[in-house]
């Protein structure tokens, strides 16, 4: 096996605010990770490190959560519109050599923006948008995911993980489209997660889904640019987990798992996934760049 | 003329309401001072701007082109909604940005706008209403048309916010005359805040033999002798603010008392109790600690105290954590939103400008605010409670949020004593503790040092923050002027400055950081100069929003999102290049040298030129008289009550109890990736009172953080509520998994004006003598601090409502690793239910007394050696992993505790209070509500599985503990006393009474 590991480059504008905590969990799963400022990317130099810089030398592109340049106009516009405009051409080139991008909430708003979702196309006509919550205001807590009914489980980011939970932050996470362009995502199987009620059913209603839309992430057609609402690199170990401690406790030697006590809180909270699911779909993109980009 | 935009969201507007808005959405207005866009500019513009899927554009034509053709168009109210000219408009700078970036070439400004429709019969009572639901005219132009007016094609028109610009007219003299009438008139005039025996010693600097030197090489400066100018008078006005010098803190206090065996033993005089009680403690703790290894870094001497993060003393990378908590009253109290957006900015440059800079990792808040129900009448002026709470709550999440620092804990308390409201913010910081060599808390300014300010120009905006603070609100504050006072925060333009400012650290770069914030670069460049003993600032190039500023308004201008960076001259071409390269304004603005004078320049001409020392040791010492006189000591035997079960589901619901998760959900409390412990736990999403974080990721250091604070206690004895309010929040800390041996406290002081009043001035001085007492027994020691001591106002016809006396100790608490967590959610059914601690009748000043307005002063009293007793007790247990669930008992006591174990957990308790209120030394005076809400300090509840139960007995020791019952796993729950079931309840009406009545997010309810 080789040693190199994947490069990625996570793009850092203006109100970018999960870069540190994205690298660190790239870096876990097992990446090399530059942080680099759309001024440096603009300017192909960074006035540190002093060196050149360019897109194809990564293999995974990453657009990190925050408010990009404040989100003033509407959310990840004017970097939406910088990466049609000024990095088209190398953003072509890197998707065309099959390699990886995410983008995470404010991310995805980019990247469904500039066009890259759902079509893996920069510079394509917007098809799909993410609006204002329903509700009107910020939210952020814990959301349970599903994987759609009868879906292709197409996108290599998310291979294995089906009833996550993860935390969401946003104002605008509303998915709206028409509904033909909706129909094709889930026919083309590039609905990657759906927000899911207790019982596990797709839900656009509160406190489940926290903007008012059921659909909470997506992949282009290949499956290779995944773009979504919830942060995974909140939850890279499951110690941030708010039932962490009760899940703690009830694995201790001197816990009777037979006793109906024990058994009744075990079944609330088996139903949940291994709490460091974020990490997981971390690894499958960087496992996925080791295997067929190195 | 320019170009007007205007973006709607599609199928937003709804006519069918009544006494509402049609606009569910506000349209999004962009005015374009430019008339030399061609189309196919527009058309670009109109790409950029909107989204096309849920918007639409008009340019240069109403989108509402039908108002004045619907039937009965009187009823249709316009309302355009625009930031006053120098009010922050982050909105229109970015879309200019964007657009010349779009188009290509530079445009003239860009001013973004909200507009609504309203629908309904509206007098001007009622339109104010409306107007209030929409913003603070304070910063906000309204413009409102009725649809009857309203001409289809016009309009709203183009708007374009235009600033006075004057000449420049850098500065004038003043002549200070020789009367104490004349001084205390251009004190007044000048809203310079200073006293005559201030004033009285500025003017010696003009007559008197002592400065005839300075008077000698003033002239040599080409100024006046024996003038003061406008710009000098500012400057020192600024630097000897309370604000900034803390003079009451740093007073003579001389105190009496009637108390025959007053424990606080306060001497008769004190020399400055910051010095005496809070520095003393902390350098007397400081002494002793050494041997087991100093963790504290710096203390008393920069913007924050700085303390070790870092735990393995062989580690190879080793950090720090700073940490402070800013008071603030003053912009929130007129322009809650603003008030408390800047309030969050300007904390989050405390810590980070400490030393040579540190990276922000957590804030917290706390609110103080009236009752909602009180409805004051508008016209006082004063806004009420809801309108502040709203606009505060908003100013924190954006701030927050926007700029991706975790709010993860605060405190939110409603008493008409806080009209004017009080506001806390805080943030703490991490650095590594070295940097190539370079000790990073310390800050370097030598002689030929630069000085560079980084980030956005200056404005009038926030001119007199510093002397506005320290003033009392009254009614008849003129708009305008407080106008000036309030700024909105740029959170983006905060962040690109805190990282620029990091690539320049860790580049070896920065010498030191200073923060502007009250008092502007006139503070952030005069404290540096005192590290060197001189420095000339000019300010002829200095960057400025618009014309027309005089030089003292950019010496003094509180325009928010900056900071000043010492850097050595060899250096200043590389930082230049590296802040043009992220777009971050950065200016030269002064230098530094050894001359022992501080000398600002503007157009080539002296406008400051003030000896160092007399800036900084000018100023007279203020007296405060002190006198106790203890409250009449009132027993309340048997607490009233009707319903036991009532009293105690409308305790854990009162306004300062309930749940205030509405507000948390909107504080983005999990960015950085860092938090363990949030202010949420468990199943049912129970409350924390600490949070838990790592603050770096790839350290196993944990950080700790909560307040303790007991402003009603306060009221009755200040001494006590000081200890107290240390105890409970070591406490808090030790619940969820802390221990003793690092732990360090910010005191953070608002009260009502102590120099007018020698009881309110006895209850100041006594609560820090009682927190100092308090952090040296336990070696906790403060390590930063803050005051607000002006918390009245004046209501006209000579009515002064005065706050309560509060002291806010706010704990940070580090930890090698997060392995001892405790969260205090129930765990499982049939776990054990104890307490630890003894509970005595001790309800003055309690939650319960308060809902149910009974003043009693029985406030509890700590027993140092007791509760430490306790505390060493849990923590072994704790590290044993014997505890499943931990809660302190402060607010709401017993029961407060209990519930909340079984919201968080979905489960129930069943237990039994006869042991408790038979074995305590207090058992006379007790009974079962008492025993269920009394606030005795250093009490746990804890809970343990069946199986540990030896264990934890024999780890508590001679502790006081008692079993009480067990946590059920079905969701009744039952309280027994001499066989009877004396209360019982089912998780719903727990729940439901914990939601209280206050929903943070549709406060405008309270409008009516």
């Amino acid at each position: 096996m080789s040693c190199i590991r994947p490069r990625a480059m996570i793009l850092r504008a203006d109100g970018t605010n999960c870069d540190k905590e994205t690298m660190f969990g790239l870096e876990q799963a097992g990446a090399e990770v530059d942080i680099v400022h759309i001024e440096s990317w603009r300017k192909h130099r960074d006035p540190i490190m002093d060196k050149e810089i360019s897109l194809s030398n990564y293999q995974i592109f990453v657009l990190a959560g925050g408010f990009s340049d404040g989100d003033y106009i509407s959310a990840g516009q004017t970097i939406a519109y910088a990466l049609k405009t000024e990095f088209k051409d190398e953003i072509e080139e890197f998707i065309a050599a099959q390699k990886l991008a995410i983008g995470i909430c404010n991310g995805f708003q980019i990247m469904v923006k500039s066009g890259l979702l759902p079509t893996g196309k920069i510079g394509e006509q917007q098809s799909v948008t993410l609006t204002h919550n329903q509700q009107e205001r910020f939210e952020a807590y814990s959301v349970s995911l599903r994987k759609p009914a009868n879906g292709v489980d197409k996108c290599v980011w998310t291979a294995g993980i089906h009833n996550p939970d993860f935390y969401i932050a946003h104002g605008e996470g509303r998915f709206y489209t028409d509904q033909e362009t909706k129909q094709q995502l889930y026919d083309n199987g590039q609905v990657v997660f759906q927000y899911a009620d207790e019982e596990g059913n797709p839900s656009n209603q509160q406190p489940y889904s926290p903007n008012g839309s059921t659909i909470a992430a997506i992949c282009d057609p290949t499956g290779r640019i995944l773009g979504m609402m919830p942060h995974p690199e909140r939850s890279l170990s499951g110690r941030n987990n708010h039932l962490n401690t009760l899940q703690d406790i009830l694995r201790r030697d001197y816990v009777d798992s037979s006793a109906p006590e024990v058994k009744a809180r075990l079944n609330l909270i088996n139903q949940k996934e291994t709490p460091w699911v974020g990490l997981q779909l971390l690894k499958n993109g960087v496992e996925h760049a080791r295997q067929h980009l190195m | 003329m320019g170009v007007r935009l205007e973006v709607l969201t599609k199928n937003s507007l709804n006519f069918d309401v009544n006494d509402d808005f049609v606009t569910r959405r506000a349209i999004n207005v962009y005015n374009i001072d430019d008339d030399t866009l061609s189309a196919e500019d527009l058309k670009l513009i109109q790409q950029i701007l909107e989204d096309p899927l849920v918007e639409q554009t008009s340019i240069d034509h109403p989108v509402l082109d039908m108002l004045s053709k619907i039937s009965n168009p009187e009823l249709y109210h316009m309302i355009d909604v625009k930031p006053r000219p120098g009010v922050t408009d982050s909105w229109g700078d970015k879309a200019k940005e964007v657009i010349e970036r779009v188009i290509g070439r530079e445009i003239g400004g860009v001013s973004h706008s909200r507009q609504y429709v309203y629908k309904g019969n509206l007098d001007d009572e009622q339109m104010w209403g409306v107007k209030k639901k929409l913003a603070n005219e304070i910063s906000f132009l309204f413009e409102v048309k009725k649809g009857s007016e309203w001409n289809d094609e016009e309009g709203a028109g183009f708007h374009f916010p235009k600033y006075p610009a004057q000449d420049p007219h850098p500065f004038e003299y003043v002549d200070l005359g020789d009367t104490d009438d004349r001084l205390i008139e251009i004190s007044h005039k000048r809203m310079l805040g200073l006293s005559l025996d201030e004033m009285k010693s500025i003017r010696e600097l003009f007559t008197h033999d002592e400065y005839e030197k300075f008077r000698e090489d003033r002239v040599a400066k080409g100024m006046e002798a024996n003038k003061i100018t406008d710009a000098e008078l500012e400057d020192l006005a600024q630097s000897w603010s309370d604000h900034c010098k803390h003079k009451k803190f740093n007073a003579r206090w001389e105190y009496t008392t009637d108390d025959q065996n007053d424990r606080s033993g306060i001497e008769p005089v004190t020399d400055s109790i910051f010095k005496t009680f809070i520095k003393g403690s902390t350098e007397r703790i400081k002494e002793r600690i050494k041997e087991k290894g100093d963790w504290i870094v710096s203390v008393f001497d920069d913007n924050a105290g700085v303390i070790r993060l870092t735990w393995d003393k062989l580690a190879e990378k080793v950090y720090n954590v700073a940490t402070k908590v800013e008071t603030h009253n003053h912009p929130s109290g007129v322009e809650p939103f603003g008030g408390a957006n800047t309030g969050v900015g300007g904390v989050i440059r405390d810590p980070t400008c400490t030393g040579i800079g540190m990276e922000p990792v957590s804030l917290q808040e706390g609110y103080r605010v009236g009752e909602l129900d009180n409805t004051i009448d508008h016209k006082t002026g004063f806004l009420r409670a809801w309108e502040l709470l709203d606009g505060m709550i908003k100013g924190v999440i954006d701030y927050g949020n926007k700029i991706g620092i975790p709010t993860r804990i605060g405190t939110l308390f409603y008493n008409n004593g806080w009209i004017k409201p009080g506001m806390f913010a805080g943030c703490t910081a991490v650095a590594p503790a070295e940097i190539n060599g370079r000790l990073t808390h310390e800050k370097k300014v030598e002689e030929d040092y630069i000085a560079i300010t980084v980030g956005g120009g200056v404005g009038r905006d926030g001119i007199h923050g510093a002397t506005a603070s320290s003033k009392e609100l009254s009614a008849e504050d003129d708009i305008d002027d407080l106008g000036q006072t309030v700024q909105i925060g740029d959170p983006i333009e905060e962040k690109k400055v805190l990282d620029v400012m990091k690539i320049l650290r860790d580049a070896g770069l920065i010498e030191a950081s200073q923060d502007c914030g009250a008092g502007g670069w006139n503070s952030a460049v005069g404290e540096l100069a005192e590290l060197c003993n001189g420095a000339v600032m000019d300010l002829t190039n200095a960057p400025i929003k618009y014309k027309g500023l005089m030089s003292w308004e950019k010496l003094v201008s509180e325009a928010q999102e900056r900071v000043v960076l010492v850097i050595k001259p060899e250096n200043y071409d590389k930082v230049m290049e590296i802040c043009n390269h992220y777009k971050v304004n950065a200016d030269k603005i002064a230098n530094f040298n050894k001359t022992g004078y501080y000398e600002v320049k503007d157009q080539d001409k002296t406008a400051v030129f003030l000896p160092m020392k007399f800036r900084t040791q000018g100023l007279p010492e203020m007296t405060i008289k002190a006198h106790w006189t203890p409250p009449e000591e009132k027993i309340i035997n048997i607490i009233s009550t009707e319903d036991l079960k009532d009293d105690l589901l409308n305790l854990i619901g009162t306004p300062n109890l309930q749940s205030y998760h509405s507000i948390r959900k909107r504080y983005d409390r999990q960015v950085q990736g860092g938090s363990i412990i949030d202010c949420m736990v468990g199943l049912g999403e129970g409350k924390s009172d600490a949070v838990m974080y790592k603050p770096i990721l790839s350290e196993s250091e944990v950080l700790i953080e909560c307040h303790g604070s007991n402003p009603w206690q306060g009221d009755i004895d200040g001494y006590e509520m000081g200890r107290n309010n240390v105890v409970d929040a070591i406490g808090k800390i030790i619940a969820v998994g802390g221990d003793l041996r690092r732990i360090a406290f910010n005191d953070n002081t608002i009260t009502p004006k102590p120099e007018d009043d020698p009881h309110i001035a006895a209850k100041v001085i006594r609560m820090i003598k009682g927190a100092a007492d308090a952090t040296e027994y336990f070696n906790t020691p403060m390590i930063s601090g803050k005051d607000s001591t002006s918390m009245e106002v004046h209501m006209g016809d000579d009515k002064i409502i005065k706050s309560k006396p509060e002291l806010l100790m706010s704990a940070v608490g580090v930890m090698p690793n997060d392995s001892t967590k405790v969260t205090s959610d129930y765990k499982i059914g049939g776990d054990l239910i104890y307490v630890v601690g003894e509970t005595k009748d001790e309800l003055g000043g309690s939650e319960l007394f308060n809902m149910k307005d009974h003043d009693g002063t029985n406030i509890p009293t700590s027993d140092f050696d007791e509760i430490k007793g306790n505390y060493k007790s849990v923590i072994n247990a704790t590290q044993k992993g014997l505890i499943h669930s931990a809660q302190y008992l402060s607010r709401g006591g017993l029961f407060e505790a209990l519930a909340n174990g079984a919201i968080g957990g979905d489960l129930g308790f069943n237990i039994k209070l006869d042991s408790i209120i038979e074995d305590s030394t207090d058992a006379e005076n007790l009974d079962p509500l008492k025993v269920l809400t009394s606030e005795s300090t250093g009490r746990f509840l804890v809970t343990v599985h069946r199986s540990q139960q030896e264990a934890f007995e024999k780890a508590m020791g001679n502790t006081y503990h008692k079993e009480i019952g067990l946590v059920s796993d079905y969701t009744n729950s039952f309280i027994h006393h001499k066989d009877e079931v004396i209360f019982q309840a089912n998780s719903d009406e727990l729940k439901e009474a914990r939601k209280g009545k206050i929903d943070t997010n549709n406060l405008r309810e309270w409008v009516a």
